[in-house]
Formats: structure tokens, C-alpha cells, sequence
């Protein structure tokens, strides 16, 4: 992924989008069109609100109500005196890890870029939360291209393809279904985590 | 609030006592040589040039030359002792400083942490402690030598001519007023420069720190923009400071000549009964000169002493807050602990405002192992920090094998506990220096620690093996790996008490199931305290405690609360079916 926001130098001829050398799209453009939410929920000391939109103009109070919203943390944003105002780590506010890494994910809800990727952002929440939210993730994704990085099937088995990788080879390629029927590695993968609830439900 | 400030440069300076005092002796040397110059060369004009001779009795002008010049030469000797004396003295200062407030960061509690920018706390150690010591520094000895140069010289010039003094001394309310009237704005530019420059260095801080995040997002442009803005602020804030230091030599060159031409006009003109005698306008002209030169260094170094003041304040601000600083040293010291664990009627909240624990109680036997569930936010991270004493319950008790954790201490009760957090903090040393973490472990236990953990053949496929430096904080590591390194620590510190804080969220299967050994050997023999999302972890501990919104729900093991249907069991079912 670092690789195709060019944070690290990419060989010509390697990443395309939409049939263009990545190599070819200017820095800003490229990085515009894509919006990566990364694991590390770093946020800036300053109002929700900023971290949010991230300093940009030109977003109304309802979109970013509405992208909280989107991330099911609009409810611990509401229950803070100052609301989306709140600073954080002013007057000892803190967030738990699991609002903090609602807050980075809202910022997916709000950004207008065709590309989403979602690198391990679901990992802090509780179940019932990280289906909500990935229910609003898939319907913010429909016309968009959304990449979901994750060791959790629950995260990404109704995606469009799936791609295993190990040691940095693609292993295996499909949709959950396709890749279940294969008895490769993500069937092995699908069976470890299946096994422990089944066994546990037994 | 000026007293209190003296007061806090009084106590900076006291072990420097001997110092201080050597510099004051010796700076009251130099200004006796500096008043004898102008006499001597006083004698040779009125005694020996006006009169046309070389040599009076056995005295030449040749000798008093050479006095001249040995007055001259031991004067510099002593100035260049005196201040290598106190640059020593600034370094030794800015070292005591810094190491001061480093230990107030370090006893300081979390609570003091939370609400304290950590680009706040660079700036008072390391901008804020150098413009203190420049007032040891660069101001101390001339401030000394200065105002025993002016009490000197007052009382020559009062020697040689008392109405010649006065005239000399109208100018003097006249600096009086300047002086009180820079001091009072200086105060107030350092003060306010010295806020934004604290602002504009947590600013930098945290967007470094931030940097891949602003790239992504691309928001350098307005990041850029903020950085410019409190830049442009602080570049701002410091300009009154550069034009009124443009202005006062203005000014005091003006204050000086004023006091020379009254001396000539009165002498020209003899007024006051004063005769024309070229060798006492010399030797008064000069002295005024003379007298100016330390003046003027003194109101100089009112900024120097401004700046250094409001620097002390900030800094004092942070070190006189004793009540954020924990004791480490009072206290029961647990020797073996047997690992049980009660919350009574525990009400607990960050702010005094929002409750976050309401009236929980529960009980961990000793060897028990645990799990917390329940929704993001519902206060189970909360409860592993109040079991460490990060802070303080607003009611009810929590007890470790019977006793109060209030009455045990600190450093004795975070031994006995062993966290492990979603993200662990490596530190930028070696992998053997980030698992022994200064405590006295030997390398064969490191070497054990490292195998029980199934550390070894992550360990063992790094270059440097043990001895690998690990990046600034550990960003080079997956996050599976840094969860090993930390399953070594917990092996290597053995504490009797273990806490599991959603560490096996983001790992990938293979890792995981390393861990889900160390886990297994660990919470057989350890009360075990278990903080996991994926549910399916935690089904074999003996009980588990379901929060929402920091009250317990349910509580028992995953069979009995499947059965009763209840909050747990529909969590369960929802985790269930999203594997399917
Ligand atoms: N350091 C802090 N300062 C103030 N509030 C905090 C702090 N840490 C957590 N909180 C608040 O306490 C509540 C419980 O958080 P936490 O115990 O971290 O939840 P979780 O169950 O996800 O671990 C949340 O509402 C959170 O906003
Ligand atoms: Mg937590």
C-alpha cells in the first residue's frame, strides 16, 4: 500500500490506475484519489473536528455529523461536553483505542476519493461495532474501489476478490467462495478461525 | 509574582554560592583596576604634560606607564577566570535544570501526561532551561562587576568633585524610567513569544510524528499554512524585542553625551565656581563614559533577564505542581503475591464529571484467569490502568491479595504486574535491552524468555539476532512481532499478575497462534486478566466479565452465559456469524 501512494520509489512500468503508470499521475493527484486509513490511529492534538476533515475547508457541519455517524463514533463524539469541538488532551480528554480508531475511520466517510483502503482500521473494535461499520463501509464503496487489509475473514469475506499473500507472493486469488472450494491457504486460514467459535460452541 | 521569581533564581543559584561569591571578589579587582586607569593618566597630564616634565622625584612617566599596563593584563587574567567561572556555573545550571524537570516527567502520572503535549515538555527542557542558564551565564558576573563599577565610580567622581557628580547624575531618572518602563514590556513579549513558541513546537512535533498521515491525506499544503501561521506569530511576537533593542543604544548614547556636555558647558563657562582645568574634564568625561558602560550593559541585560525570567516561570509552573508527581517510595512492598484481585462499589471517572466505572465490583482468585468483554469504550482498558494505580478511584476500594492497592507501593504493585497492550512500545536499543528493560535479568534467562515466548525464530532471522537495534519505536517490526518481544518481557520479568489488552487483534494466524501458546503457559499458572475482541480467545478462561457502559452485565464462564442467553451470548452469535 505504501507503495501505491508512492511513499517509497516505485519502478516504472510496475503500478497502474485505470491503465496510468502511477509513475505518470502527479504526487498530489495520486495521492488525492486515494484515501488510506492506515492501523496506527495517530490523531493530531486538536478538535475532533480537525481530525475529521483534517484541516481541509470546505466540509459543512452535516457531512462530518454524517461521517461520524457513518463510523458509529457520533454517539461517544455526542456524549463529551464540547462534542466534535472536544480538543483532545485538553482537560485530561482522552479516547479509548477503539473511539480513536473510529474517529480515523470517519475520515474515510468524508473524503471524496475513489480508492479506499482500510489497513487493519478494524482491529480495536467489538464485533457488533466492526459489522456495523463494515456494512457502512461496503455502501460507501459501491461505486468506488475499496481495498480491506486484514487477518480477520469477518472483514473481508464478502469482498469482490480476495488475494492471500505469504512472504510477500500472492498465494491464492477470489471471491470467499471460490477461495474455500480451492482448500489452499485460505481455507486453512478460514478453518483455524472458524474452528475456535465452533469448538467453542459445542 | 516577582518576589516568588527571585525567590526561584535565588534557589538555582545556591549550590553556586562559592562561585557567585569568588566572582564578586574578583570582579571588585577589576573595577578598582578600571578606576585607577583614568587617575594615572590624570597624573600624567596634570602632573607631568602640563608642566613639561618627564620625571617627578623618582616617579617617570615610563613607570606609570608600565602600571598602566600590568593593571591592564591582570585585569584580563581575572576577567577570563571569572567568566570560564560562571560559563561553568550556566552549564552546570542548564544540567541540574534539565535533569530536574526529566524526573518530574517521568514521576509525573499518567493523568498529568494526558492533559501535557509532549512538544510542551521538550520546549521547557531543552529552549526553556538554555534561556535560563544565559542569565547565569552572560548576566550574573557583569551584573556584579557592573553595579560594584558604578558605586565606585560614583564615589570618585564624588571624590574629585561633588556639583561636577550631580550635574553628571541629572540624566539619571531619566534611565531609571527607561529601565522599569523595558522591563514591564519585555516581560510581556518573552511571555507571550514564549507561549507561541510552545505551540509552534508541539506543532512540529506531532507533525513529524504524523508525516506518513499528512502525505496520505495530502495536507501538506495546510500543514504548511499552520507552520507559516504560528511561525509568522512567533516572528512577530519577537519584533518589539528587536526594535527596542535597536533603540536603546540610541538612547543611552543620547543620556551619555547629555551628562558630557553639561560637564563642558559647566567648565567652559564656570559655572558653579568651577575652573577650566583640562585634566578634570578628562578624567570626568571619561568616568561618565565609564560610568555609562556598565549602565547600559545592565539595561541590555534586562532583556536577557526578562526572557530568562519568564522561562522560569514556565518551568517552575511544571515543577511546583508536586500533586501530579507519584510516590514511588512509600508504601507496602509485596514480596509474593498470590494474585487475587476484588474491585468493591468501585466508582471511577478521568474528569469528575463523566462516570465511567459505576459501583463495579468483582473478584479474580489467585491463578483465575479472566476476560473483560463488551463494547469499545465501556471502560475495560480503564480497569487494567486502576488495578496499575495509573489513577486514583473517586470510590470504593480495589484490593491485591486482601490489601488495599492504595496502601501498597507503587513500584512494588507494577512489578507484580505484567500488560500487554495492542501496540507495545519498543524502544530505539537492542531487543535484549527492550525485553530486560533495565531490571537485573541474566542473558540465560533473556535466552528462556525468548524461547518460551516463540520469539526465537523472529529473533533469530535479524541480523544482529538479540543484539538488533531496534528502529524508534520498533516501526521496522510488525505488530506480531512486537507483541513476541513483549511476550519475552512478560517471561523474562515473571510478574504474578498478567493483562492481555486486545494484543491479539491485528496479528496474523501464524504469529497468533505463537502467542495463543505463551498465552496458554502463562494464564495456567498467573492470574490472568484477558481484554480480546475476537471472542473466540478467551472461551476457555474461567470467568468472563461482560461491561456496557462501565457496569457489569453478566458475569460467568462462556458456557454458563451462552445458556442464559443474555448480552454475552448475542455478542457471541454475532461474532459467530461473521465467520460464517
Ligand atoms: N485517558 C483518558 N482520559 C479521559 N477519558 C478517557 C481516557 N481513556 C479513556 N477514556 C474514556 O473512558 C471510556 C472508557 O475507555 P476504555 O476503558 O479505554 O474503553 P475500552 O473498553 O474500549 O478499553 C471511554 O469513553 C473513553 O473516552
Ligand atoms: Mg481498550
Amino acid at each position: 500500500m505504501n507503495l501505491l501512494l508512492r511513499l517509497y520509489p516505485v519502478p516504472k512500468g510496475k503500478i497502474f490506475i485505470d491503465g496510468q503508470d502511477i509513475n505518470s499521475i502527479p504526487l498530489k493527484d495520486l495521492r488525492d484519489s486515494i484515501c488510506y486509513i492506515t492501523q496506527d490511529n495517530f490523531l493530531f492534538s486538536t478538535s475532533l473536528r480537525e481530525n475529521v476533515k483534517l484541516f481541509k475547508d470546505g466540509y459543512e457541519d452535516k457531512e462530518i455529523k454524517e461521517s461520524t455517524k457513518n463510523a458509529m463514533v457520533y454517539d461517544d463524539i455526542e456524549k463529551m461536553k464540547n462534542g466534535i469541538d472536544t480538543i483532545i488532551g485538553e482537560d485530561g480528554t482522552n479516547l479509548s483505542g477503539g473511539q480513536k480508531q473510529r474517529v480515523v475511520i470517519s475520515r474515510a466517510f468524508l473524503n471524496k476519493s475513489n480508492i479506499l483502503i482500510f489497513d487493519d482500521t478494524f482491529s480495536a473494535l467489538d464485533n457488533r461495532t466492526e459489522q456495523l461499520v463494515l456494512n457502512n463501509v461496503k455502501e460507501l464503496a459501491k461505486n468506488k474501489t475499496c481495498i480491506i487489509i486484514s487477518n480477520r475473514i469477518s472483514d473481508i469475506k464478502d469482498a469482490d476478490k480476495i488475494i492471500v499473500l505469504d512472504g510477500g507472493n500472492i498465494v491464492q486469488e477470489g471471491t470467499h467462495n471460490t477461495l474455500l472450494k480451492q482448500e489452499g491457504k485460505y481455507y486453512e486460514f478460514y478453518k483455524q478461525q472458524s474452528a475456535k467459535s465452533e469448538m467453542a460452541l459445542n | 509574582m516577582k518576589n516568588k521569581t527571585w525567590h526561584r533564581v535565588y534557589e538555582m543559584a545556591k549550590p553556586h554560592k562559592k562561585t557567585i561569591i569568588i566572582v564578586v571578589l574578583l570582579s571588585l579587582l577589576i573595577s578598582v583596576g578600571e578606576m585607577v586607569k583614568p587617575y594615572l593618566i590624570k597624573i600624567v597630564i596634570d602632573d607631568y604634560l602640563s608642566m613639561g616634565i618627564y620625571q617627578k622625584g623618582i616617579v617617570t612617566i615610563g613607570m606609570i606607564g608600565a602600571i598602566y599596563i600590568a593593571i591592564v593584563l591582570i585585569g584580563n587574567i581575572i576577567d577570563f577566570i571569572s567568566s570560564t567561572a560562571t560559563n561553568m556555573m550556566g552549564e552546570d545550571i542548564i544540567y541540574t535544570m534539565r535533569n530536574r524537570l526529566f524526573k518530574y516527567t517521568q514521576n509525573a502520572n499518567i493523568p498529568f501526561h494526558d492533559r501535557t503535549p509532549a512538544g510542551k515538555l521538550f520546549v521547557r527542557i531543552t529552549n526553556d532551561v538554555e534561556d535560563v542558564s544565559s542569565l547565569f551565564k552572560d548576566v550574573l558576573t557583569t551584573f556584579f562587576k557592573d553595579i560594584i563599577l558604578i558605586t565606585v565610580i560614583v564615589v570618585i567622581m564624588c571624590y574629585f568633585s561633588i556639583t561636577l557628580s550631580m550635574l553628571s547624575f541629572i540624566v539619571i531618572p531619566f534611565i531609571v524610567v527607561i529601565s522599569i518602563v523595558l522591563t514591564r514590556i519585555l516581560n510581556k513579549i518573552y511571555d507571550k513569544s514564549k507561549k507561541i513558541r510552545t505551540e509552534l513546537n508541539t506543532f512540529l512535533a506531532e507533525s513529524i510524528y504524523g508525516s506518513k498521515l499528512i502525505k496520505i491525506f495530502n495536507i501538506q499544503k495546510e500543514k504548511q499554512a499552520e507552520c507559516e501561521r504560528l511561525n509568522n506569530d512567533y516572528r512577530n511576537s519577537r519584533l518589539p524585542g528587536g526594535i527596542i533593542e535597536g533603540l536603546l543604544p540610541a538612547l543611552m548614547t543620547i543620556a551619555e553625551n547629555v551628562a558630557v556636555s553639561i560637564i563642558i558647558w559647566t567648565c567652559v563657562y564656570h559655572w558653579f565656581g568651577i575652573s577650566l582645568e583640562v585634566g578634570l574634564i578628562y578624567v570626568f568625561t571619561t568616568y561618565i563614559k565609564q560610568l555609562f558602560e556598565p549602565i547600559t550593559r545592565i539595561i541590555d541585560n534586562i532583556e536577557v533577564v526578562q526572557e530568562a525570567f519568564v522561562s522560569i516561570n514556565k518551568i517552575y509552573d511544571i515543577l511546583d505542581h508536586k500533586e501530579y508527581l507519584e510516590d514511588l517510595e512509600s508504601g507496602m512492598i509485596l514480596n509474593e503475591v498470590k494474585g487475587k484481585i476484588e474491585f468493591k462499589n468501585v466508582w471511577f471517572s478521568y474528569n469528575n464529571r463523566d462516570w465511567i466505572l459505576k459501583n463495579l465490583s468483582f473478584t479474580i482468585e489467585p491463578g483465575q484467569s479472566i476476560a473483560l468483554v463488551g463494547k469499545t469504550g465501556c471502560g475495560k482498558t480503564t480497569i487494567t490502568n486502576l488495578i496499575n494505580r495509573f489513577y486514583e478511584i473517586q470510590q470504593g476500594e480495589i484490593l491485591l491479595d486482601g490489601v488495599n492497592i492504595k496502601n501498597i507501593n507503587k513500584r512494588s504493585l507494577r512489578q507484580h504486574i505484567g500488560v500487554i497492550l495492542q501496540d507495545p512500545f519498543i524502544f530505539a536499543r537492542t531487543l535484549k535491552d527492550n525485553i530486560k528493560l533495565n531490571a537485573n535479568i541474566s542473558d540465560e534467562e533473556i535466552q528462556e524468555a525468548i524461547k518460551l515466548s516463540s520469539a526465537e525464530e523472529f529473533v533469530s532471522s535479524l541480523p544482529g539476532g538479540i543484539d538488533e537495534v531496534a528502529k524508534e519505536r520498533g516501526i521496522s517490526f510488525s505488530a506480531g512481532q512486537k507483541q513476541l518481544l513483549a511476550f519475552a518481557r512478560i517471561f523474562a520479568h515473571n510478574p504474578s499478575i498478567f493483562v492481555l489488552d486486545e494484543a491479539t487483534a491485528n496479528i496474523d494466524t501464524h504469529t497468533e497462534a505463537l502467542i495463543q501458546k505463551s498465552i496458554d503457559i502463562i494464564s495456567k499458572k498467573k492470574t490472568s486478566i484477558f481484554i480480546a475482541h475476537r471472542l473466540a480467545t478467551i472461551v476457555n478462561v474461567d470467568k468472563i466479565i461482560v461491561l456496557d457502559a462501565g457496569e457489569i452485565v453478566e458475569m460467568g464462564n462462556h458456557l454458563e452465559l451462552l445458556k442464559t442467553g443474555g448480552y454475552y451470548s448475542k455478542l457471541y452469535n454475532a461474532y459467530y456469524a461473521s465467520l460464517q
